[in-house]
């Protein structure tokens, strides 16, 4: 086993423990999407900027955003048609978050 | 009916000043109205506005509102399609938002009524998110309002689940009545995502642009 891989396995688990087992509403995944992000960013905000950072996090957690999209839809105020509008602004707000909260780290 | 009890709670002093009428009389209720504390002056003199980006598909629990409560959800083309706001008016708002959301008491649909979604005027004093806006439209169209210019809203809140408010479309711009907060706060500074709102124009509901609000509190 290499030392990337086994890196990367950790890395896959410990952004997997975002997601609380039998977590089902909105809210609960939408606190383990924020929190798979903010791992996320924290650790590539030590290896790159911070803009880059942002995005890679949101690349790396598009199962907790696939997640919480999925859940969002069940409201019964949203359809799937508002959560597919509305997914751009949210990404853009969850970058904005990110960016703005998460100040400069070492790990 | 608990209603009646609950909105003539909520009313009478508004409509002391108010009687049934007469936006002039508006400046009296807001003298009487402890309202004062959010000031018409402090309000942004450049109005921001949600852009309206075309049908949405409308929400059922609404539709079936709709059917029970017809003259609430009729869109009067002939009323003014934004309000215009004076210091009464603008009391008038703050007073009937602060008012509905002591009087009536949060619980969600499945817990009051065990069903998942159910859009009434909490009748008996008991409501949830759209609820407590349904009912500060009632009684702000009854204090003279233009209903056009008071629409139902769905948003996605700062725990990330969708939420119902009242978007009222003035001269100063959207500002946002919401049962989570007696601040009556222009649309762009409640950190909401807006996804969409009752039409000005017909029966239905549009949807709302993707600008996202700049001051999203994600710890709000």
């Amino acid at each position: 086993m290499t030392p990337r891989f086994l890196a990367c396995s950790v890395l896959g688990a410990w952004l997997a423990g975002a997601f609380p087992a039998g977590a089902g509403d909105a809210a609960d995944r939408h606190q383990a999407w924020q929190g798979c992000l903010h791992r996320s960013f924290t650790v590539q905000a030590a290896l790159t900027s911070r803009t880059l950072a942002a995005d890679a996090a949101l690349r790396a957690c598009k199962d907790a955003e696939a997640a919480y999209l999925s859940a969002l839809g069940t409201s019964p105020l949203l359809d799937g048609d508002d959560v597919a509008r509305v997914r751009p602004a949210l990404l853009l707000r969850a970058r904005g978050w990110l960016l703005r909260r998460n100040g400069p780290r070492t790990l | 009916m608990r209603f009646a009890g609950l909105k003539q709670r909520i009313t009478v002093s508004a409509r002391r000043g108010l009687g049934r009428c007469a936006l002039a009389g508006l400046a009296l209720a807001a003298l009487a109205a402890p309202a004062a504390a959010q000031s018409y002056a402090a309000l942004p003199s450049v109005p921001s506005a949600a852009v309206v980006a075309g049908d949405a598909r409308p929400i059922s629990a609404w539709v079936t509102f709709c059917q029970g409560y017809a003259a609430e959800c009729a869109v009067d083309r002939s009323e003014p399609a934004s309000i215009a706001l004076t210091p009464g008016i603008w009391n008038t708002i703050v007073s009937v938002n602060r008012r509905v959301n002591k009087a009536v008491r949060a619980m969600t649909d499945m817990d009051h009524l065990n069903v998942p979604d159910r859009w009434d005027m909490a009748e008996d004093g008991i409501g949830d998110c759209e609820d407590f806006q349904l009912l500060k439209r009632h009684m702000l169209a009854e204090a003279g309002l233009p209903r056009r210019a008071m629409r139902m809203t769905v948003v996605i809140d700062e725990k990330g689940e969708g939420h119902a408010v009242l978007t009222l479309i003035t001269d100063r711009g959207d500002f946002i009545l919401d049962n989570k907060t007696s601040t009556v706060l222009p649309w762009r500074q409640t950190g909401y995502a807006f996804i969409k709102r009752e039409s000005q124009d017909a029966i239905g509901w549009v949807s709302l642009g993707r600008t996202p609000s700049p001051t999203m509190t994600a710890n709000r």
